[in-house]
């Protein structure tokens, strides 16, 4: 896996995808904060900036970043079946739920490594471009920064693992692909249409908060209380991160189940 | 030794194995022969997991396959190539393979030095020729020195120096006592290099018997005639002793009102005096050096008839 090129170019980018969307988002902060200074009207929540929109600045490349993970967790696997590489790796170890676990591995410790430095160079460059960044975090935020620095990257972790497993049940790229962007964008957008357009599916509010684009920005966020949403129920950040786990748990359950049972070639 | 028994295969509602049965010896090359679509492939993905069989089952050293405790050491297989990423380098493939097994990377450079691949061993094996990639293909099947080998139509692609180089290789294995299992489309190809013969045509195995006795009973020399006058052809030959006479089933080249027939142990000259003494009407009349190939496909043709 880490012998190809296309598997360091897109752990590139999740690296540097963070940095850089920081350093976009902090500019916008600033530029915002200029005109308001200009006009009078100071937007004294954003500079100096409160901690929310610092954090807020260094986890926005978590998001791309999450969809770049996903999709080198599907090719990880799929890519050997657009060639026939999965015949050289299965007849040098036929048994398949091990070398589904060995990639798994590997992709989970290079993503995370990625996406922790991408993290702390976001962090770097937030602190740079954002002064003032130390004043006082909500009640319900406590410790959202150690959340953010070291649960951000896990959560990418668990998303490419997610892509592994839809990669395991297609056994296709288009297939595993397009599984894993219709779950993590296609499908949070339509609940989230339907529940702004047609009136009286409030309900759906809350399919629309379990779906694992959703949880990453509740469980970033590092909501501790469902109260302080206003909504009648939403998930706190730890019980987001839980569900997150399930559903990359579910993906790579259902991919093992069928990358083991299916016929190669 | 690779014993396969009674594999039965569908794919949807095509069955497209039939309670095959064979078994590739140790220290003897075993040649898979069948046309395509017969059943080749499909045997050895059985034999080597990568397909699951509705019945029967397929053993190295009486062991299935993913059940081995050193799959690279037991058997070593050339499937489909080219099978590396297009971007990885031929070393670098092989030396992934061998941390896969935990074989020391030396043993890397001993098989491309022994399929004749050093030379390109760093170049992304997209770049590499089909030849080129049958011959990485099985420095990849040799990484764990195994005792079986199964090969799937492992000459495709070969330039006649790299096919006698594999052919030295196989023969070589075979001669320390290891079981090599090769498939092909085409029987001279397997008969140069195979010790045992099997035959499959539509997912039944036809024949099994070995290359030499196989020789011995398909190729003399005849001769092949067409004729509209099947009965006339028949008595005119009747009487004279040592001849058998053998309809062939009727192929694209014959007219269809004739039928087609092999002439054996009579001498040309004096055949073709005594059928035209007795005026019989000959469309095609000329001596035959039966080939394996011919002996190959009238078995495959005669089966199928037979069925039909």
């Amino acid at each position: 896996m880490l012998s190809l090129r296309s598997t360091w170019v897109l752990l590139l980018i999740v690296m540097l995808l963070q940095p850089l969307s920081t350093g976009l988002m902090a500019c916008a902060t600033r530029v915002l904060a200029g005109l308001g200074w200009q006009t009078n009207h100071l937007l004294a929540h954003l500079l100096p900036a409160s901690s929310d929109v610092f954090w807020s600045a260094v986890v926005s490349g978590l998001f791309p970043g999450m969809i770049v993970a996903g999709i080198l967790g599907v090719l990880v696997l799929t890519r050997e079946f657009s060639g026939a590489t999965i015949e050289s790796t299965l007849t040098a170890n036929p048994r398949r739920g091990m070398v589904l676990m060995a990639k798994g591995l590997a992709l989970a410790l290079s993503t995370w490594l990625a996406a922790q430095v991408g993290l702390l160079l976001s962090w770097i460059l937030a602190a740079l471009l954002l002064p003032g960044r130390l004043g006082t975090l909500p009640a319900y935020k406590p410790g959202l920064a150690l959340l953010d620095l070291l649960g951000g990257p896990l959560i990418l972790v668990l998303f490419a693992l997610m892509g592994l497993g839809l990669g395991a049940l297609s056994r296709s790229r288009a297939g595993g692909v397009g599984l894993f962007l219709g779950l993590t964008l296609i499908l949070p957008l339509i609940l989230g249409l339907l529940g702004g357009l047609v009136p009286h599916v409030g309900w759906l509010q809350a399919p629309f908060r379990l779906t694992p684009t959703s949880l990453l920005v509740t469980f970033l966020s590092g909501l501790n209380r469902a109260a302080e949403t206003g909504i009648r129920w939403c998930p706190t950040w730890w019980q987001a991160g839980l569900i997150l786990m399930v559903w990359t748990a579910l993906s790579c359950a259902l991919g093992t189940l069928v990358f083991r049972r299916a016929d190669i070639g | 030794m690779i014993g396969i028994d009674s594999l039965t295969k569908r794919f949807g509602s095509r069955k497209v194995l039939n309670r095959v049965s064979f078994t590739a010896r140790d220290g003897r090359v075993t040649g898979f022969v069948g046309p395509k679509g017969a059943g080749k492939s499909t045997t050895l993905r059985i034999a080597l997991g990568l397909v699951r069989p509705d019945a029967g089952k397929a053993l190295f050293d009486g062991q299935p396959f993913v059940r081995l405790s050193s799959p690279m050491r037991t058997a070593g297989a050339v499937l489909n190539p080219p099978n590396a990423h297009p971007a990885c380098k031929a070393r670098d493939h092989l030396l992934a393979l061998a941390a896969i097994s935990g074989i020391d990377h030396g043993r890397v450079d001993q098989v491309l030095e022994m399929v004749g691949l050093q030379s390109v061993a760093d170049r992304p094996t997209g770049s590499l020729s089909l030849g080129m990639s049958q011959r990485l293909a099985l420095a990849a099947a040799l990484l764990g020195d195994p005792h079986n080998l199964v090969l799937d139509d492992p000459l495709h692609g070969l330039d006649p120096g790299g096919a006698e180089r594999v052919r030295d290789i196989w023969r070589g294995l075979a001669s320390q006592g290891r079981a090599v299992l090769l498939s092909s489309r085409k029987i001279n190809e397997v008969a140069q290099i195979a010790d045992d013969l099997v035959i499959i045509a539509k997912g039944r195995i036809l024949e099994r018997t070995t290359v030499a006795r196989f020789i011995g009973e398909h190729s003399h020399d005849s001769i092949y005639a067409v004729t509209p006058q099947p009965d006339q052809l028949k008595a005119a030959l009747a009487t004279a002793a040592g001849i058998s006479i053998t309809r062939l089933p009727p192929d694209e080249s014959c007219p269809p009102d004739a039928a087609r027939f092999r002439i054996q142990g009579a001498p040309l000259a004096s055949t073709a005096s005594i059928l035209a003494q007795e005026g019989v009407v000959l469309y095609d009349f000329q001596p035959e050096e039966v080939s394996l190939e011919q002996a190959y496909k009238d078995i495959i043709r005669g089966r199928r008839d037979a069925r039909s």
